[in-house]
């Protein structure tokens, strides 16, 4: 059901149709990820009581609805682009400059650890 | 490296204690607040407030991860973080490392906090043999912009595709 392309994880429009249940799908999906409803909601901008009627198939929603659930649940399997995933690099660094301190630094204390 | 720096680089006197985090600090740090309003500070806060497990953590002992807070009449007022950077193939650099975040709290920023804590982090990592340090600005982060370019002038500016959308800087020690 879910397949991956050039940007990230994207369910197959041509397979929605077979779907039976879709409701279950997101659902399914959205545990997957480790979000509550209210975290898809969140990211979606579709309201948690609607998600959840949406996952029990007690709600016909909008095509534009499902689109924004969707589009959040591929985002989601994407890696996060953040300050603190920026570590790996794809070349060893080779700075042009070396620093020299413009002032005596104050020392930290370390731990005996 | 993300924090509000505007007007931080002519430091004043400042009567700090600059020292490792403890397990201790984790309250302290879970309640830091570096500003609000921008997606780059909400996720300060949430680096913050996860120091000391990230630091902690038993998976990644390679990365020699550091926490540094800056003390202040007994309160945290700065906070600094660091690791080894990894390359995609050679794997953990120890001669390289990766400037993490350098926060300081709302009501101390424009103090010269930032410089003072940055460069204490920085000489330590000099003195300790380490050959460069890399850091990732928001490029709407104009502060933060600011403070790296006037501060670390000599720093190398780029925008590798694997770092979309921050500006990677490295300085060479």
């Amino acid at each position: 059901m879910w397949k991956a392309t050039y940007t990230g994880w994207m369910l197959a429009w041509d397979e929605l149709a077979q779907l039976d249940g879709l409701g279950g799908s997101i659902r399914a999906r959205r545990i997957e990820l480790g979000w509550t409803q209210s975290e898809l909601a969140e990211r979606s901008g579709v309201p948690q009581a609607d998600i959840s009627r949406i996952e029990n198939d007690r709600l016909d929603a909008r095509w534009s609805t499902l689109q924004r659930l969707l589009t959040s649940l591929a985002e989601g399997a994407e890696p996060r682009r953040s300050l603190a995933n920026g570590r790996r690099v794809t070349a060893t660094p080779t700075p042009s400059n070396k620093w020299t301190p413009s002032t005596p630094a104050t020392r930290i204390q370390r731990s005996s650890t | 490296m993300d924090a509000e720096h505007a007007g931080d680089a002519h430091p004043t006197l400042l009567d700090v204690i600059l020292r490792d985090a403890t397990a201790g600090d984790d309250a302290a740090l879970a309640s830091f607040d570096p500003g609000s309003g921008t997606s780059w500070l909400d996720e300060v806060a949430e680096i913050v407030g996860g120091l000391i497990a990230w630091r902690d953590d038993p998976a990644e002992p390679a990365f020699d991860r550091r926490a540094v807070v800056a003390e202040e009449g007994g309160q945290i007022v700065a906070v600094a973080a660091h690791e080894r950077l990894e390359h995609e193939r050679a794997g953990v650099l120890a001669a390289h490392r990766y400037l993490m975040v350098v926060a300081v709290r709302r009501d101390r920023q424009r103090s010269g906090l930032a410089r003072l804590l940055a460069e204490a982090v920085i000489a330590e990592m000099q003195s300790d043999g380490v050959q460069s340090v890399s850091w990732l600005v928001h490029p709407a982060n104009a502060a933060s912009l600011a403070f790296s370019r006037s501060i670390f002038a000599d720093a190398d500016e780029s925008s590798p595709p694997e770092d979309d959308p921050y500006l990677r800087f490295v300085l060479g020690l």
